[in-house]
């Protein structure tokens, strides 16, 4: 349950976008089953981060490590392109907030959960059918639909769906950018419970990046504050939001509207 | 044997949207608490009772002095403790219940309750066994289980918060006004489970504010006279 090395190590990234800083000496460590919230306003640098961790990006300055399941550590920056696109595929995910900028919408719903198996070799077509179905199933789809096209799917469904799609290789790193953001309230609380479940499950490290303060404490560990590219503050989650040290957290959690 | 070592105790809160202005809410706090002890603190509203527990637990961070919390063999310092080795404590060695239930919407009130032995890595279907028991004895019937507490009244509430303190077997337990809105019969229920963990062993730390109630079960109470002052 304690793992002894950090699934990922972050040590002063820095990155711009021509003059304007972006990412100003960021550094973290995530263990494995771990759930760090990223919190900010927007602007802040949040989703940049994501994009570096993932390998979208290439930071100007500062090294990322990563410990992959079976213990071996790798510098992201080390990786080849084709390790990447690798890695990409099936030890680290991606949630995006739209999951149309996921999903293929000219394929079928079980095609969409079943692409990372068939990237990673398996083409057995009972075998991806039967998985198909197993994380229809975990993600409260009604297997029935399997066939469908996704564009007749909810928001709700659509999101559930991108989920499936990049949980079915259990990545062991695990990048959400506003998972929920774009769902109604009734569909938001059955989602996180349901990522939460996998997540534990699984022992992902997980990066969860949200503007909802009340999303970040119910499903991060710890929490931390972004502005200006610069983490201000970071802590365990209900510490940082009951006890912010940091004026700028201060007044993000004093803003928040009372329900 | 010390369950809480707490020695020179200080949280002043920085008002950074207030100009910078400081609050002093503990100062100064001395106490350990032993195995099978119940101390009680008392003091008047707003003498920093709720803190003292919430700084003890790691929900408001302490600016000075020491909080030892049993590890087994060893006494670890909250103050000078890492989110991660807090949230291991939290886990095995110390539980908290506030007057508020915050939790994810729409789970179910059994799995809230037992989430908390399968974090101990308890396997699920003892840990269900025991979250359904301990919710039994605190008059939760079973056709409660399967909701989420979002539609119960305060005190079913506040007795699911209660049986989250409790089903962990943590040898610490902070409990700030648990009774707050419960009947006298889920009140005494109350008494029942603090009188057999500290025959089990185990500290308690707790708010009360019905001196009968205190009576009952406390060995000694601590009392905080200090109020809180506003420096420029």
């Amino acid at each position: 349950m304690d793992a002894l090395l950090p699934a990922l190590s972050v040590r002063d990234l820095h990155l711009s976008f021509g003059a304007q800083p972006v990412l100003r000496g960021v550094s973290l460590d995530l263990w494995p089953g771990e759930i760090l919230g990223v919190v900010g306003e927007s602007g802040s640098g949040k989703s940049t981060l994501l994009n570096v961790l993932y390998g979208m990006l290439a930071p100007s300055m500062g090294a990322v490590q990563i410990t992959s399941a079976e213990g071996k550590i790798c510098a992201l920056q080390s990786l080849s392109r084709h390790q990447l696109r690798q890695a990409q595929r099936s030890a680290w995910g991606y949630v995006y907030q739209n999951p149309r900028d996921a999903l293929r919408m000219e394929i079928s719903a079980g095609g969409n959960v079943v692409e990372r198996l068939m990237a990673m070799g398996c083409h057995h077509y009972g075998t991806l059918r039967t998985e198909a179905l197993r994380w229809l199933e975990k993600v409260e789809i009604d297997p029935a639909r399997m066939d469908e096209l996704p564009g007749q799917f909810s928001g709700g469904m659509l999101q559930r769906l991108q989920i499936a799609r990049v949980l079915i290789s259990r990545p062991s790193l695990l990048y959400l950018d506003e998972p929920t953001s774009g769902l109604d309230v009734s569909v938001q609380a059955a989602l996180l419970d349901l990522l939460r479940k996998l997540v534990v499950d699984a022992q992902m490290a997980v990066v969860l990046v949200t503007h909802d303060l009340a999303v970040a404490r119910l499903l991060a560990g710890r929490i931390a504050v972004m502005r200006y590219g610069e983490i201000v503050e970071e802590g365990l989650a209900d510490q940082v939001l009951d006890d912010p040290q940091h004026p700028y957290t201060q007044l993000l959690v004093s803003s928040v509207l009372p329900v | 044997m010390n369950l809480l070592e707490i020695e020179a105790l200080h949280k002043t809160f920085i008002l950074h949207l207030r100009g910078g202005l400081r609050l002093h809410a503990l100062r100064n706090v001395h106490l350990t608490l032993e195995e099978g002890e119940c101390v009680v603190i008392t003091g008047a509203s707003g003498a920093g009772k709720s803190t003292l527990l919430r700084t003890i637990y790691g929900n408001y961070r302490g600016d000075g002095g020491a909080v030892r919390v049993r590890a087994g063999s060893e006494m670890v310092d909250m103050l000078n403790s890492t989110p991660r080795r807090i949230t291991a404590l939290r886990r095995d060695h110390m539980a908290y219940a506030s007057q508020f239930l915050r939790v994810i919407p729409r789970v179910p009130t059994l799995d809230l309750v037992a989430q908390v032995l399968l974090d101990q890595g308890i396997d699920p279907s003892e840990a269900e066994d025991r979250a359904r028991s301990l919710l039994w004895q605190l008059n939760l019937p079973a056709s409660l289980h399967a909701l989420p507490p979002a539609t119960f009244s305060g005190g079913e509430r506040q007795r699911v918060n209660i049986a989250r303190a409790f089903v962990g077997n943590h040898p610490l337990i902070l409990l700030d006004e648990p009774t707050a809105s419960l009947d006298l019969e889920n009140t005494m229920v109350v008494r029942e489970l603090i009188l057999s963990a500290k025959a089990a062993g185990r500290g308690i730390l707790a708010i009360f504010h019905d001196p009968d109630f205190v009576a009952q079960v406390a060995d000694r109470t601590y009392s905080i006279s200090f109020q809180a002052e506003i420096c420029g």
